[in-house]
């Protein structure tokens, strides 16, 4: 059969339109499904902890982990109700986790069946509120928590089912007849770019950005999930989850080197809830993290965007 | 103010033979884009889901007034935009740039009143804040003439309803200052309204209930019936209504509070139909399209979708990758087509 295999190839190598390497199956199979599985589980986890803060916290960290490695894929089932801003309502403005968390409890245990909690307020809901609650209020109020954790863990179950049941074979059958959400295979690998690019972007401009505020006036407060010190986690999980969607969307060593480096910062920094943007010193560890993960997001641009010869449109990003 | 005399005046000037849409290779619409080459343009599309016709453009497009007699379109800068172009869509020709008045920008959209004798151009008289509409005289190679009061702060997308000289005006409500690029400068106090203009006076305006939901995309039915595709511009995302509708004197009906978290609260376009029975809001921050048909939603999964029109009895789409949905055919061309899809109807 070598004829005929040699014939399979080359008919791949045809209709490939996406550029060479690039390969929708291995991004969904190897990245995208085990991550949502993985969210799911942990979520599913923190929903069975016990309510003492020695069992609630290392739960909450493992989901918030999880979560950070699948955060960039905010499409498909992630973005159906919502779900990815209601999964980390963030950045806040006007203190509103805390007002909606307020809300929740003046109005008591009647209110906290799953369909009014699907109906508070988005900032409450997900793992802002259970922050919260976990590390402010040690889980109480027990049933509130215990909510919110199922909640959640019912949003990370959905998303999940969505990717296996339908969106992944949408984007794998990109390009054939009938499939209007993708219309051709590179607009699957177009989402699995603009991904990556969001991913990085997101990091640099806004879990960065945020707390580093200005030299004269830093912003620590403003750190994501710092109250659990967990700011820092969600950084290296992300960027390595990034660096393994790059790996496998197409052999791109140039954005391979700046991820590894990124990463390595990252991991270096020793600073879990970014608070030490308050002082000269700390502040130029985080600004160099920025820097490098400003690098990653150009040459990944520039590198993977030309090997992928792919179209990212605008109208998503931006308004009128 | 716009006189009685300034129309009547206009609608006795003659007007001059011109090409008509056949000689721009018979466009169904009109779209900005951006090509491969990542150069703005402005194209007619077809029917069958080509383009007619490829007009350069300087910067980022938004949306276009068709004529509805002459192949003429006037393509609007993306806001806040100094320039709008006059172009001969047989020919590729710019036949004029109208440029608003100083302390005027435009803010993307206009439409033709008077069998396309008027134009009328959204305004920001940006020192005051107040809306305005620019008109001009097309028979006089479009010569400013007037500005009225558009009856509300930011202006946006402006459509004659069919069969009458009334305009229906989406007042976003926002206030922006071409010093402060697109910065939004009043959402604590912000007051969208819908009005309805007739012979330069307002006859009749719509506010919500809600003053955080920005109206800013509006499309008209044959009987006058508006349609609202709403922006919410709460900073905590909660249910808000997607589609709102309207007929003069009538009670708004709010529609896809239920929709709302996935589509971030945001319409990028609205259009009825061409048999009037049904309403699309396009979704681009949801990758979707939502579809009311009177007595339930359908939706649309497609990524970047935004531009949308009447297509025959039922609805053409267009979005950032290219692609170009006319009822049950889908295609996908070479450009990005950005936020709007406007019809030419002749």
């Amino acid at each position: 059969m070598r004829v005929f295999k040699i014939g399979a190839l080359l008919l791949l190598g045809l209709t490939t339109t996406a550029g060479a390497g690039a390969d929708v199956d291995a991004a969904l199979d190897t990245h995208v499904l085990p991550g949502w599985e993985r969210f799911a589980a942990a979520t599913e986890t923190l929903a069975g902890a016990e309510c003492s803060p020695d069992a609630l916290r290392p739960a909450f960290a493992d989901a918030t982990r999880a979560w950070a490695a699948v955060s960039h894929l905010n499409i498909g089932p992630a973005a159906v109700e919502g779900r990815a801003r209601i999964i980390l309502f963030w950045p806040e403005e006007r203190n509103a986790t805390a007002r909606g968390l307020r809300l929740l409890i003046q109005q008591g245990p009647d209110a906290w069946t799953p369909d009014l909690i699907s109906r508070a307020s988005a900032a409450a809901r997900g793992l802002a509120g259970l922050e919260r609650l976990i590390w402010e209020e040690d889980g109480a109020p027990c049933d509130l928590t215990r909510a919110l954790a199922d909640d959640l863990s019912g949003m990370a179950a959905d998303i999940r089912d969505g990717w296996t049941e339908e969106f992944a074979d949408l984007m794998r059958t990109a390009g054939e007849a009938g499939n209007t959400r993708f219309l051709a295979e590179d607009e699957a690998m177009a989402t699995f770019y603009t991904a990556l690019l969001t991913g990085l972007e997101f990091t640099a401009e806004y879990r960065l950005a945020r707390p580093m505020g200005t030299f004269d006036a830093p912003q620590p407060m403003r750190a994501q999930l710092y109250r659990s010190e967990l700011s820092q986690e969600i950084i290296v999980a992300s960027l390595r989850s990034l660096r393994e969607l790059a790996r496998v969307l197409v052999e791109a060593p140039r954005t391979m080197a700046s991820l590894d480096r990124a990463v390595a910062l990252a991991e270096a920094l020793d600073d879990a809830g970014l608070q030490g943007v308050a002082d000269p010193m700390g502040r130029f560890r985080v600004e160099a993290l920025q820097s490098a993960v400003r690098d990653a997001h150009m040459i990944a641009a520039v590198e993977i965007g030309s090997l992928l010869n792919v179209t990212v449109g605008f109208n998503s990003g931006d308004g009128d | 103010m716009l006189s009685r005399r300034g129309f009547l005046a206009s609608v006795a000037a003659s007007a001059v033979p011109v090409s008509g849409w056949a000689g721009a290779g018979n466009p169904a619409f009109i779209a900005a884009g951006k090509s491969a080459d990542g150069t703005f343009v402005l194209c007619g599309l077809t029917h069958a889901g080509t383009i007619a016709f490829r007009i350069p453009l300087p910067s980022r497009g938004h949306a276009a007034a068709a004529h509805p007699v002459r192949a003429e379109a006037v393509a609007f800068a993306r806001r806040p935009g100094r320039f709008a172009f006059v172009i001969d869509c047989a020919t590729g020709a710019v036949l004029r740039q109208l440029t608003p008045p100083d302390g005027h920008h435009f803010y993307g959209h206009g439409a033709f009143l008077d069998g396309g004798r008027i134009l009328v151009t959204t305004e920001n008289a940006f020192e005051s804040g107040q809306g305005r509409l620019g008109i001009w005289d097309v028979t006089e190679g479009y010569r400013r003439i007037d500005q009225i009061a558009s009856g509300g702060i930011g202006p946006h997308e402006v459509v004659r309803l069919p069969g009458t000289e009334v305009l229906a005006v989406a007042n976003g409500g926002i206030r922006t200052h071409p010093d402060h690029g697109r910065d939004k400068l009043n959402l604590d106090t912000m007051r969208p309204n819908l009005s309805l203009v007739s012979e330069g006076r307002i006859v009749d305006q719509l506010e919500l209930s809600d003053p955080k939901l920005s109206i800013r995309h509006i499309a008209a039915r044959s009987d006058g019936t508006v349609a609202i595709g709403v922006q919410s511009e709460h900073a905590v995302p909660r249910p808000t209504p997607m589609i709102v509708t309207y007929r003069r004197s009538g009670d708004a009906v709010s529609l896809g509070e239920e929709f709302s978290m996935e589509t971030q609260g945001y319409v990028g376009s609205v259009a009825w139909s061409g048999d009037g029975t049904r309403i699309a809001a396009t979704c681009p921050r949801g990758a979707c399209a939502m579809i009311w048909d009177g007595a339930q939603f359908s939706r649309f999964d497609r990524s970047e979708v935004c531009g949308v029109a009447p297509f025959r009895a039922d609805l053409a789409f267009t979005d950032g990758l290219g692609g170009f949905f006319r009822g049950t055919e889908a295609g996908r061309l070479p450009v990005q087509w950005d936020n709007h899809l406007v019809e030419v109807t002749t």
